[in-house]
Formats: structure tokens, C-alpha cells, sequence
């Protein structure tokens, strides 16, 4: 059991638990065939800073725990990434990652049947209009729990996104948190080129939102910001850019969007996990 | 017999309803109603207008109703169903959430406004969401025991309301929460009439003259939960013509009453009466469009002569 005020992390642990992560995600995605390595690797370290810096109540032994905070991942094709964190912190047993996509507990995109998982995600555009909600009954019932969203940057294509961006603003849903994973990627090129999404801190700003930029990969950062954010009372919702890396630690599939989705074979997962520091040796035999 | 407006009718008990419990919220897409301005009025903070974002407006019930509220989202007909199907089917269906939309405006309500207010597809749409009931007012009683059914059940619904001025079926109309339909006449027939919302009344209304004209006595059974759609296999049984009266396009009660035939395997006949494979952009009173699609009292009656060899 795991329980949230068990769990704070210091930034060189933090930064530890993201690497070890990552090799658990890289493992399943082997095992599964194929996956959305790109965009699970670049969030990383926004989830371990959120799960382990002592920045969520949850208690993994209780999923539905009624003080929980809620966290929902928008851009559900990362939900591998989302996997490997609730698995360490013992939501489910470990070994349910190695049957990734293969008819048992997870499926490519989460689904409440998961233990610590909110809400069905897949298509895009969902998470905001949602969590806005969340944080709407919990103002109207003067609970203090947060509601944290992460969405992909291309994601933000969805006109939904801004009918709730208009929404919680208006609300003055100060106990609301969206997070953009700002990788600059999307299927097939970047986002600049496909589908102007900039000056994108202004267009929250002026939806009524108080904007963060950060460093994804900063725990450092991370912290602080979710610091100034939890500690609010009122005002607006708050929106954290969050500037990452596509593929963020293994350097071939670094800001590539061809890694967005695909398979991992034994040579390229063991190139992968050397780069995170462990060494994999083949028997030929 | 007095009439009432549907939306009068169900408002006014929801508004009874949240006065008990308070767990029931109301989103509305900028859109109104008499007796919903005394649910605004009396509990405010648990009426929220949330503007003309129809997909936002699903999305936010669904986190409302995760936290513990029994949602009602209002709006009219094709904007809460054709916009925002991807919404219903995964943040309200696929969650089993309660939020039960208010969808005003069926058939051709909106009659002068074209196909972009007509409330002609979106039965067939919403019936294509797993787990989302379908219900459909035909009469005062029905519409307001909907409000019970939604909120006690916890389960996503869709609910059609008629913004027309209904009076209650006479009494020899059956009705039972449970069926989800309501029959009246004899079972030992030859002709049966399956109607659905407002057809309810229109064939009501001529039943008289049409049991002189065809020569024969009626049966009506009016189906107002058509998902899951009623158990009506023992009441289709010894009827030889049936005919299905519906203001939707691709009508799901015909579809459904074609399937029960198949199983019954008997020779009969059906006849189902549904709206165009056109759009019908003319502006006209309802009766003008139900007419045009060949709905109204006078081409019903014409085409059910012919039907029954009637010439």
C-alpha cells in the first residue's frame, strides 16, 4: 500500500524513479509489439513529480478513496507511462505489464477498470470538459481536492479543449490544473508546421487561465510549480505548459515523430535501455 | 382533458425531485423553458447555463455526475445528440454515468428552421450508444414518470420531450414503468398501430374514424422506452397488418418491430411510416412538414387503406 503522504521524493530520487520508469515502459511496449513510446516518455517526469513528490493524495490500496485528488490523462495514448507509475506504487501487481494489449487488464488506452485510472480516454479532447466538472462539484461542495489533467499539445487542436478552457476559466476553477505536454510533435511532423498552436500561452491567458512554462523534464521546476498551484484558494485554473522532449531519454527516438507509435525490437530495446544504464547481453544460443 | 405542455410536465417534477434531492444539477446550452426558470429561480446554484458548447456541456455532467451528482443536461434535440455522440458514448455511456440528457425539439418541432433543429436522426444515432436508455414522451403521465425512472436507475438516459400541449391518454391505456410502452384496444385485431412520441396522440386523435373507415377495430400500442426497446413479441402475435407510425428518419421502433416479426414468423404484414431520405429545408408549421412527410392524419389514413387493400 502506498499512500501519499508516505511518498516524497527528493529531486535526485525523483529523477531516479523517472529513469526506472522508463525502462518499465520500454519492457512492456517490447512484450506488446508495438506502442506510443514518443509521447509516454515525454511525460515521464511530470507524472513521477506528481505521484511521488508528494504533490497528489491518493492511496493506491484504495483507488476510489473519496479525498483523493484526481488526475486524468487526457492523451490517453500515453497510458503506458501511466501504467508503469500506478504499477510501482502497487495499484496493481507488476506483472500486469508484461500482458500490455493482450486481452487482460490494460489496453493501449486506459479505462477505469484500472485501479487509479479516472475516466476513458483514447479520443482527444475529453480530459478538460471533464475535469472541469470535477472541480465544479468539488467547489460547489467546498471540497478541497484538485483535479490535475495532462493533455497532449496536438491535442489542443480539439475545439472542445476551448469550450472547456472558456468554461473553467469563467468559473474561477482555481482547484483545477491542466498540464500541456508540450513536445511540439504530432503523428506526422511538428506542430508549427502542421497547425500553428502558438502564441500558445497567450491563448490560455487570454481564455482566463494563470499560465506556468516549465521544463517537462525539470523535477526541480515541476516541483515548485505544483507548489505555487496546490496552495491556491481561488482565482483562476491554472494551465503548465510543460516543454518536453518527444522519446525524452533515449536519444534515437528524441524529438523523431516517427517514434509517436511503433514497435520496439530486442536490438532497439537493448540500444534503449543501455542509454538508461542498463547493459542487455544476447545469448546467440 | 387538460392539456400540458411536456416540457411543463417533466420540468415541474424534476424540480419536486431536486427539491429533495440534492444531488440533482441541471446544465442547460443556453436554452429554456417556462417551468425551468423555476428550477433556476428557486436553486441557482444548481442551475448552470453553460452556453452554446454542447460537447463541453457533456463532458462536465460526466465529471460532475463521477463526483457523486445525478446531472440533467438540456438542450434541443440535434445539438445533444448528433454533436456531441462521441461525448455521450464515452464520458457519460461507456462510464455508466447519470446524466440524462433533455433532448426538446423531436421531429419536426422546430418546423420552421430547417434541417439543422430538426430532430430527425438523432433515435437512430443515440441508439447506437451501448448502455444508453432511450426514452420517449408521448403523454403527461409517461413524461413525468421519466424523471423517476432516470434518477432512480443512475444510469445514463436519453429523454425526448415534446415542447406540444399533450393531454393524458384515457384510461384504457395501460401503463406500467416497467414495459415501456402503454397499449389500448383489442388484442384480437387485425390491424395494429405502433406509434412513438407526438405519432402517439396523431393516431390517437383519428382512432375513431379510422376503426369506421378500415372497417375494423385498432390496436394501438405506443412505445415510449425504445432502448432497450419492450418485450412486445406476445403483443405482436395475431395482429395481420401492422403499422409503424414515427417522426424520425430510419425509424429504430420500425427496425426493432421488423426484427420481433422475423421471430414471430407469422404472415404478417407491416407498414413502416417514417420521414424522407430528403432534407426538408421548407419553413412551415409542424403540421405543414408532418403532412409533407407524409405523417399527418389525412396521408397516415391513405396510406393505410392502401395497405390494407383498402383502395
Amino acid at each position: 500500500m502506498t499512500k501519499y503522504s508516505e511518498l516524497n521524493l527528493d529531486p535526485m530520487e525523483l529523477t531516479e524513479k523517472s529513469r526506472q520508469i522508463r525502462i518499465d515502459i520500454l519492457k512492456a511496449i517490447h512484450k506488446a509489439g508495438k506502442g506510443h513510446v514518443g509521447g509516454a516518455f515525454s511525460i515521464v517526469e511530470i507524472l513521477v513529480s506528481l505521484y511521488y513528490g508528494n504533490v497528489l493524495k491518493f492511496d493506491s490500496k484504495e483507488p476510489k478513496w473519496e479525498s483523493r485528488d484526481r488526475f486524468i490523462l487526457s492523451k490517453g495514448h500515453a497510458g503506458v507511462a501511466l501504467y508503469a507509475v500506478l504499477a510501482d506504487l502497487d495499484y496493481f501487481p507488476k506483472e500486469e505489464l508484461d500482458f500490455l494489449n493482450k486481452g487482460q487488464l490494460l489496453g493501449e488506452h486506459p479505462d477505469p477498470r484500472i485501479p487509479g485510472v479516472e475516466i476513458v480516454s483514447g479520443s482527444l479532447g475529453h480530459g478538460l470538459p471533464i475535469g472541469s466538472g470535477m472541480a465544479l462539484a468539488d467547489k460547489m461542495d467546498k471540497n478541497s481536492r484538485k483535479t490535475f489533467v495532462l493533455m497532449g499539445d496536438g491535442e489542443c487542436y480539439e475545439g472542445s479543449v476551448w469550450e472547456a478552457a472558456m468554461f473553467a476559466g469563467h468559473h474561477e476553477l482555481h482547484n483545477l490544473c491542466g498540464i500541456v505536454d508540450r513536445n511540439g510533435l504530432i503523428t506526422h511532423g511538428t506542430t508549427e508546421s502542421i497547425n500553428r498552436l502558438e502564441p500558445f500561452a497567450d491563448k490560455w491567458k487570454a481564455f482566463g487561465w494563470e499560465v506556468f512554462e516549465v521544463n517537462a523534464h525539470d523535477v526541480d521546476e515541476l516541483q515548485q510549480t505544483w507548489m505555487q498551484i496546490t496552495s491556491k484558494k481561488s482565482g483562476a485554473p491554472s494551465m503548465v505548459i510543460a516543454n518536453s522532449v518527444k522519446g525524452k531519454g533515449v536519444s534515437f527516438m528524441e524529438n523523431n515523430f516517427n517514434w509517436h507509435h511503433g514497435g520496439i525490437d530486442d536490438t532497439k530495446l537493448a540500444a534503449a535501455l543501455n542509454e538508461l544504464g542498463i547493459k542487455v547481453t544476447h545469448d546467440k544460443n | 382533458m387538460t392539456k400540458i405542455d411536456m416540457r411543463d410536465a417533466f420540468f415541474e417534477r424534476l424540480v419536486d425531485a431536486a427539491r429533495l434531492d440534492k444531488r440533482i444539477i441541471v446544465l442547460s446550452a443556453d436554452h429554456g423553458a417556462f417551468a425551468l426558470k423555476k428550477f433556476e429561480e428557486e436553486m441557482p446554484d444548481r442551475y448552470i447555463n453553460i452556453g452554446i458548447a454542447e460537447q463541453n456541456m457533456v463532458g462536465v455532467a460526466a465529471g460532475l455526475a463521477a463526483s457523486g451528482k445525478i446531472v440533467f443536461i438540456y438542450g434541443i434535440s440535434p445539438f445533444v445528440s448528433l454533436r456531441v455522440l462521441e461525448q455521450l458514448t464515452i464520458d457519460v455511456a461507456a462510464m455508466q454515468l447519470p446524466v440524462n440528457v433533455i433532448s426538446v425539439g423531436a421531429g419536426f418541432t422546430y418546423s420552421t428552421d430547417g434541417p439543422t433543429h430538426q430532430g430527425l436522426q438523432d433515435v437512430s444515432a443515440v441508439a447506437t450508444i451501448p448502455g444508453m436508455t432511450i426514452l420517449n414522451s408521448s403523454d403527461p403521465t409517461n413524461t413525468r414518470a421519466f424523471v423517476e425512472m432516470a434518477i432512480a436507475s443512475k444510469k445514463p438516459h436519453y429523454i425526448r420531450i415534446e415542447k406540444e400541449k399533450f393531454s393524458d391518454f384515457p384510461g384504457g391505456f395501460e401503463f406500467n414503468d416497467n414495459a415501456g410502452y402503454s397499449s389500448f384496444g383489442n388484442r384480437d385485431s387485425k390491424l395494429a398501430i405502433i406509434t412513438t412520441g407526438i405519432t402517439g396522440q396523431i393516431v390517437f386523435s383519428q382512432l375513431e374514424k379510422w376503426t369506421s373507415e378500415f372497417k375494423t377495430s385498432i390496436r394501438l400500442i405506443d412505445v415510449y422506452r425504445i432502448k432497450p426497446f419492450p418485450n412486445l413479441l406476445s403483443e405482436l402475435k395475431g395482429h395481420t397488418h401492422i403499422v409503424v407510425v414515427d417522426e424520425t428518419y430510419k425509424s429504430i421502433v420500425g427496425s426493432n418491430i421488423s426484427s420481433l416479426l422475423l421471430k414471430i414468423n407469422e404472415q404478417q404484414l407491416l407498414l413502416i411510416a417514417d420521414t424522407g431520405e430528403l432534407f426538408q429545408f421548407l419553413g412551415s408549421t409542424r403540421e405543414f412538414m408532418t403532412d409533407f412527410a407524409g405523417l399527418s392524419p389525412v396521408r397516415l389514413e391513405r396510406k393505410i387503406a392502401l395497405f390494407l387493400g383498402q383502395n
